[in-house]
């Protein structure tokens, strides 16, 4: 019955047959591998094969568990339409007025319910852009900016 | 170096031990190649480190009784 002993002797040999060679990086890899197995060493090595194929299975198995119960979560809830419509609406009606946009943003900062996925959409919206926003401050800096041009537009009209 | 490119060189060295006779340690290679057959694209050091967690946790440590015998082994008693 082979063990992982002998395995390890294996892998011991090819490990100096790449260093021989000069082929460091695979050499490295193998010894990773030997330094592995090295605590396993009495046990054979089919005993040691099905038990970690058995775990690498079930990690797997969690995996996929894991990223699609993530996914069916972030379908589960889509951006409310009519948040979104409300807080551009207010953006926009306080125009060029200094005080009431300050208002309207304050009032959707302080919406610590809102997800980025719609403070973004509110911004895009707004400022009329398509950007994918990576931070709802992010999205909060171009509302902002978007409300200083159009200030700075309508005051070169006067 | 990827699992995939390992599981070829460790192939390489089950056909060379097959062809030496050495048909135990032929079949050993083969078993513990087929570890890497879902793997392929996974680093040989992502892969040794998963396989250190999973033994840690899954594989049967040698029981004491057969720690003793390695130990008279060593000594001549066998």
């Amino acid at each position: 019955m082979v063990r992982i002993a002998d395995l390890n002797l294996i892998l011991d040999h090819l490990q100096q047959l790449y260093l021989a060679a000069g082929a460091k990086t695979p050499a490295n890899d193998l010894k990773t591998l030997g330094d592995a197995l090295r605590p396993h060493a009495n046990v054979p090595v089919s005993q040691f094969v099905s038990a970690v194929r058995d775990g690498l299975a079930k990690q797997t198995a969690t995996r996929a568990k894991n990223r699609t119960k993530g996914s069916a979560l972030r379908k589960s809830e889509p951006p409310d339409a009519a948040v979104i419509a409300t807080h551009v609406g207010s953006l926009r009606a306080s125009g060029t007025d200094n005080i009431s946009f300050g208002n309207a943003l304050e009032s959707l900062k302080a919406q610590k319910s809102l997800t980025l996925s719609e403070v973004a959409e509110i911004a895009r919206q707004y400022a009329d852009t398509v950007t994918k926003y990576k931070s709802k401050a992010a999205a909060l800096g171009d509302i902002s900016k978007a409300f200083v041009r159009q200030a700075r537009f309508e005051n070169k009209l006067r | 170096m990827k699992a995939g490119q390992l599981r070829d060189v460790l192939d390489a060295a089950a056909r060379m031990h097959r062809e030496t006779g050495n048909a135990d340690a032929a079949q050993a290679l083969d078993e513990f190649c087929s570890l890497f057959d879902d793997h392929k694209t996974k680093t040989v050091a992502a892969l040794a480190t998963l396989i250190t967690k999973i033994a840690a946790s899954e594989v049967v440590p040698p029981t004491t009784s057969s720690m003793m015998g390695r130990m008279g082994n060593l000594f001549g008693k066998s």
